[in-house]
């Protein structure tokens, strides 16, 4: 027999008679004996499974916990892929655009990924005419994403103009007027926007969304604790705190009735304002309004520009202190979401929607042909690594041309092709990572997704092991 | 007498004696739905993965 590789045995602290198997290719969770984990465990180099019942390995096989043969799971992961694929257009499968209408920024964030790239671009803004390429170019992609949905009868979405920056709402005359060009394209299309933003003169952006009377699906905005946390990490041009601002921006579209999606950026300086920032979110009672969410995102420095800021955490220490803070207030969990921590989130999907978890094939839109457009005419895949040149895949002003092996290569870094995680068990939760960190890096991020995926189920065992006595 | 220890250091007769009962479920994975044969499986696995098999991205706001 074989065991698959996929399957993690975790113990439960509380429960030390018991296990939990989860197969994080195919998803499937159950609680064991401790004894049964183990001995699967101690078995799975072997495959020699010779001391259990019939009525066990039958079970476990039905499963997918083991296998005749190692051969079987492959062609199961052969078949997920080959049969998703063929559900995705090809002119664009991530059906998603986005537009970093500036690097510039008015703030001086103490991390920020894009520090260096915003001095050397000159406040560089999409032109007009760049605009009008931009527009020319989506189009043509989903005419033919149409096409082919429509021919073959493939599952659709609604494409998504993502507007980015820098910092994309300036107070600037320019700035108003492109948002404005944009949000009408978007609507004139059918196609959803959605902007992320510092929120600081996001407020003033109001009549612009209300005059063309079609609002963003969704509205990022970035706050990183109380105002004493906040101000000191998220720094106006002249030194200014950008808090308060930040505030009434969100007091103001939450009135308009529109999405805001808070983004606390969290690592080792400001862990300990979590508590406090979710007394402040519940004290404004923003977790009131139906088009409020809130999620903890941790830093990163995926361009490595922060090599000297000393508060990055690359180990689970970070997960491990939220943990302990959600099992101390579980009030805590239901304000935040935890989408970026992925061994945590998978877990939480089981547990909390009791759906089937499946693999992740694809980390994110960046290899999935998503485009996105910079001021400076040049084409990337990744936001996160505009502006760097070995992100670089092409040109769309003033001409469009593709560096088709650099595009090939940036596709390639799904949980299948990718040559760094190939043998690695835990591939179909993270994907590899960041793609951005391999193309600028040469090397994956490696996540502790392990450790997270351990913790979440502990986390979570009294909840699951009470709803199925 | 003291246990004895099985292939894998466990306690073979307790192994011996496991029912199916021991094994309870948490979740579906979606191994059941992996058999190329059967297309009203694969029409639904599809269905699953639509939603799940792109994820967020992390760096902004993607919701998937």
């Amino acid at each position: 027999m074989y065991v698959s590789k996929y399957n993690l045995f975790i113990d439960l602290g509380e429960y030390p008679d018991l296990s939990i198997i989860q197969n994080i290719f195919h998803g499937q969770s159950t609680v064991v004996p401790k004894s049964l984990a183990d001995y699967l465990k101690n078995a799975a180099p072997s495959g020699d499974l010779s001391d259990l019942p019939d009525a066990m390995l039958s079970l476990l096989k039905k499963k997918g916990f083991i296998y005749d043969v190692k051969k079987d799971e492959d062609k199961q992961i052969e078949t997920i892929y080959s049969q998703f694929r063929k559900t995705l257009p090809k002119a664009n499968p991530s059906r998603q655009y986005q537009l970093i209408l500036t690097y510039d920024c008015n703030l001086r964030c103490i991390y920020c990924f894009q520090k260096k790239i915003r001095k050397t671009t000159d406040n560089a803004v999409i032109s007009e005419t760049q605009l009008k390429d931009i527009f020319d170019i989506i189009l043509t992609k989903e005419r033919a994403n149409e096409e082919e949905i429509k021919q073959k009868e493939l599952p659709t979405r609604v494409p998504l103009i993502s507007i980015a920056g820098g910092e994309p709402l300036l107070d600037t005359p320019e700035s108003k007027k492109t948002i404005s060009n944009i949000i009408h394209f978007a609507k004139q299309n059918n196609f959803h926007y959605s902007i992320t933003t510092n929120g600081v003169f996001l407020d003033k952006y109001i009549p612009i969304f209300k005059s063309a009377g079609y609002y963003p699906r969704d509205i990022q905005v970035t706050i990183d604790g109380t105002k004493e946390y906040h101000d000191r990490r998220r720094i106006g041009v002249g030194g200014a705190g950008s808090f308060d601002s930040i505030v009434q921006s969100i007091d103001s579209i939450l009135e308009e009735g529109m999405h805001i999606s808070l983004r606390i950026n969290v690592d080792e300086m400001n862990t300990s304002s979590i508590n406090k920032i979710a007394d402040y979110i519940l004290a404004k009672q923003w977790t009131g309004y139906d088009e409020f969410s809130a999620y903890l995102a941790p830093v990163t420095d995926h361009s490595s520009v922060n090599k000297n800021y000393k508060w990055l955490k690359q180990d689970a220490g970070l997960i491990r202190e939220i943990m302990r803070m959600f099992a101390e207030r579980p009030e805590l969990e239901s304000i935040f979401t935890m989408k970026n921590f992925r061994g945590f989130q998978y877990v939480k999907r089981i547990v909390e929607k009791k759906e089937k978890a499946v693999p992740t094939i694809w980390r994110c839109e960046a290899v999935l042909g998503q485009l996105v457009f910079d001021p400076q005419g040049d084409l990337y895949t990744c936001f996160e690594g505009a502006g760097n040149e070995s992100a670089r895949i092409g040109t769309y002003s003033p001409s469009y041309e593709i560096d088709a092996q650099r595009d090939r290569e940036w596709k390639s870094l799904n949980a299948i092709e990718n040559k760094y995680c190939r043998r690695c068990s835990y591939r179909f939760v993270c994907s590899g990572g960041c793609p951005w960190h391999i193309v600028g890096q040469q090397a994956t991020e490696c996540l502790p997704v392990e450790e997270e995926i351990r913790l979440a189920w502990n986390y979570y065992a009294p909840r699951v092991l009470g709803s199925l006595a | 007498m003291p246990k004895d220890k099985g292939t894998h250091g466990t306690d073979k007769k307790e192994m011996s004696k496991l029912t199916p009962d021991k094994v309870i479920n948490i979740n579906e994975g979606i191994q059941s739905l992996l058999d190329p044969q059967a297309a009203e499986n694969l029409d639904q696995l599809r269905k699953q993965m639509i939603s799940c098999c792109l994820q967020a991205c992390d760096c902004c706001l993607q919701i998937s």
